[in-house]
């Protein structure tokens, strides 16, 4: 029972940081319909970020939301140079370019900052557990799931009670109808680069709270995590994308303490196993109601 | 407009060169005549790194086309190509090395396998086939997929490829190199593979079935409306395209000798996706855009070295894909075969100078 407990509150911690990642990547899928491989990168900055203002003796209270700043700056300079040309392009297309650039930038700061993967120096109280009888949790973990609700629950708000969120709704239904009822294009889009990029942000602070090492290529993994959970959930519907992460992280932890030890490290083919399979039942995931074209 | 030959065929009625298949042999045999070339002519005048050049360009161009036989026709993304160019070299390897080589490097493997020491091409033959015989069953499911979910998938496969190679420990020496194939690929037999390549992704994209896998990179529906069973073309194209890039793979391991799990991963896939991308969607598309990569890649590495940034070159290249999906979406030849649009510029010309002289008589 204990043991139960244990794991379920660990589930719950990686489906947070799954679920952030994967809303992300459908905020901006279900405008664009690009599936945004350079979002890794917003994580990786964020972490890089992490890292130098810690090694700066700067206060925590700066570092965290420094973080995710960095994760929505580098989001939306992606969007003006990178995105914003390749607009209204095919899916195939933008996918590639996404692609492209998330190699360019983790070379890019193989160059300038090397390959070594740096520790970020963490609060210590990151590292403290809660005690509640025979139970042990991690305070990381709590805050993780707590502020992961939070953040839901703003960002839900934000889209349904502000126009620049009823827009962004309409935009994920039908874009270029919401573009003649007098909605600026670009805005839209760099709000939902901006979110997006912010998410990501947030999710660094609690992934690399767990592995504390930050490299070039240390976005990727969770970037993968996230486009899993994105495609079970639908790709475009966002609460699918909360939704898939938190089963994927459900997932993921139950692997981890069930499989035999040599096992472990195929879990990435297992869960890929694993949704291949899902997809063949439901091509468009849980929630999806969107796919590259409508059924008529 | 998805068929470019027959629109052309139907601008000039009275110019029907033939069934499609000679008029694809004809297209094709000028490419493969320029490939032959340039390996005749690297091996009597080049120097070694001219050699490496060109056989890796001509064992990467394979790949590209077996890539560009489902994705460029189908408009599907695809990750898992290198992960069947890894199968088939890692096949292929199993079979050719010597059993003495065999007997230190994986002791614990099955005997069958230790004591197998086939003659290249066969061995090669049967690696393809396997992997095509794989690629087939998993893409049962995988071809009922479009754009986003496919592309996350196929990433899928190569992730399972990949894991199940590096953790085979007794059969493929897991993560370590898998050492002692026979260095069998010479600059002629890869050029001779690239050419036939070639042809076979030609043929295919001319064919009914190529030519409904391109009518429903457009439009999936209006495709299946006019009788095209997308799927199962998908399939045809996907089983296909796994067995070129399989060949791509064997000539790959039996040119390095050795091979690492960790080679056949993301970089890898990113350069031949560049190729594609940068040649266009077609067969003369792909040996373009594999020409480009090989020669830019090249320079790159010396630029890399000279200047000690490792990295540089994929820099460079993600930079590059960004600029030509912007200038040019369609890549640098577009839709067009070459010859189709050597072809047509030539009828443009003799059109105009007809028209001047005809005009000028009127007058």
């Amino acid at each position: 029972m204990r043991e139960v407990i244990q794991q379920v509150v660990n589930g719950l911690s990686v489906g947070s940081i799954y679920a952030l990642v994967a809303l992300g990547v459908a905020i901006v899928f279900s405008i664009l319909n690009l599936v945004n491989f350079a979002h890794g990168e917003f994580i990786t900055a964020a972490g890089y970020t992490m890292f130098y203002l810690a090694a700066g003796d700067v206060p925590w209270v700066l570092i965290f939301p420094s973080a995710i700043i960095a994760g929505a700056l580098v989001a939306a300079i992606l969007e003006r140079v990178a995105f914003r040309p390749l607009r209204g392009a095919a899916i195939a297309t933008q996918l590639l370019a996404s692609f492209a650039v998330s190699f360019a930038i983790e070379n890019a700061l193989q160059l300038s900052v090397g390959a070594r993967p740096k520790a970020i120096d963490y609060p210590s109280w990151t590292q403290t557990t809660l005690h509640l009888g025979s139970i042990d949790i991690q305070w990381l973990d709590i805050t993780t799931f707590v502020t992961t609700m939070a953040v839901l629950a703003l960002i839900m708000w934000y889209l349904r009670h502000t126009t620049t969120g009823l827009a962004m709704r309409a935009a994920a239904d039908d874009f270029a109808t919401t573009r003649l009822m007098g909605i600026p294009a670009n805005r839209v889009v760099v709000v939902a680069f901006l979110i997006s990029g912010a998410l990501a942000g947030l999710a660094a602070i609690f992934y690399f709270g767990n592995s504390p090492v930050v490299s070039p290529t240390s976005g990727f993994d969770p970037l993968l995590k996230g486009f899993i959970a994105a495609v079970i959930g639908g790709l475009g519907s966002l609460p699918g994308a909360v939704f898939g992460g938190f089963l994927l992280g459900g997932l993921e932890v139950a692997m981890d303490a069930t499989l035999p030890a040599g096992l472990t490290g195929s879990i990435d083919a297992f869960i890929f196993a694993l949704l291949i399979i899902a997809l063949l039942f439901r091509p468009s995931g849980i929630f999806g109601v969107k796919t590259a074209f409508s059924r008529v | 407009m998805a068929n470019d030959a027959g629109a052309t065929s139907a601008a000039t009625p009275g110019r029907q060169l033939g069934p499609w298949w000679l008029r694809s042999l004809g297209g094709s045999a000028g490419l493969m005549v320029v490939l032959l070339v340039i390996a005749v002519a690297v091996n009597a005048a080049g120097s070694p790194t001219d050699l490496r050049v060109a056989t890796t360009f001509f064992i990467y161009l394979v790949v590209a086309l077996g890539l560009q036989t489902f994705t460029g026709y189908s408009g599907i993304i695809s990750f898992a190509h290198v992960g069947f160019m890894a199968l088939g070299g890692y096949a292929s390897a199993l079979l050719t090395t010597p059993a003495l080589i065999k007997q230190t490097s994986i002791p614990d493997a099955p005997h069958w396998l230790m004591s197998a020491e086939l003659n290249f091409w066969v061995a090669g033959a049967i690696a393809v086939v396997l992997v095509m015989l794989i690629a087939f069953v998993i893409g049962i499911p995988l071809v009922r997929l479009n754009g986003a979910p496919a592309a996350v998938a196929t990433i899928g496969v190569l992730v399972i490829v990949n894991t199940i190679l590096s953790n085979s420990d007794s059969i493929t020496r897991g993560a370590q190199a898998f050492y002692g194939i026979p260095a069998k690929t010479t600059i002629f037999v890869a050029a001779a593979v690239a050419a036939g390549a070639v042809l076979v992704a030609r043929l295919f994209r001319d064919s009914d079935s190529g030519l409904g896998l391109r009518s429903s990179r457009l439009d999936v529906l209006g495709s299946e409306a006019s009788g095209v069973n997308v799927d199962r073309v998908r399939l045809l194209a996907w089983t296909l395209s796994a067995g070129i890039a399989a060949a791509g793979g064997v000539l790959f391991a039996h040119y390095l000798t050795t091979l690492l799990p960790s080679v056949f991963m993301y970089n890898l896939t990113l350069t031949i996706l560049t190729m594609i991308i940068i040649g266009g969607p077609t067969a003369s598309g792909a040996v373009v855009g594999a020409m480009i990569v090989s020669v830019a890649t090249e320079f790159l590495r010396r630029a890399e070295d000279t200047f000690s940034a490792p990295g540089l070159s994929t820099v460079v290249l993600g930079i590059f894909i960004l600029v030509t999906m912007i200038v040019r979406p369609s890549g640098l030849l577009g839709r067009w075969e070459i010859d189709t649009w050597l072809r047509g510029r030539w009828r443009q010309v003799r059109r105009v100078q007809s028209g001047t002289t005809t005009g000028g008589g009127g007058s």
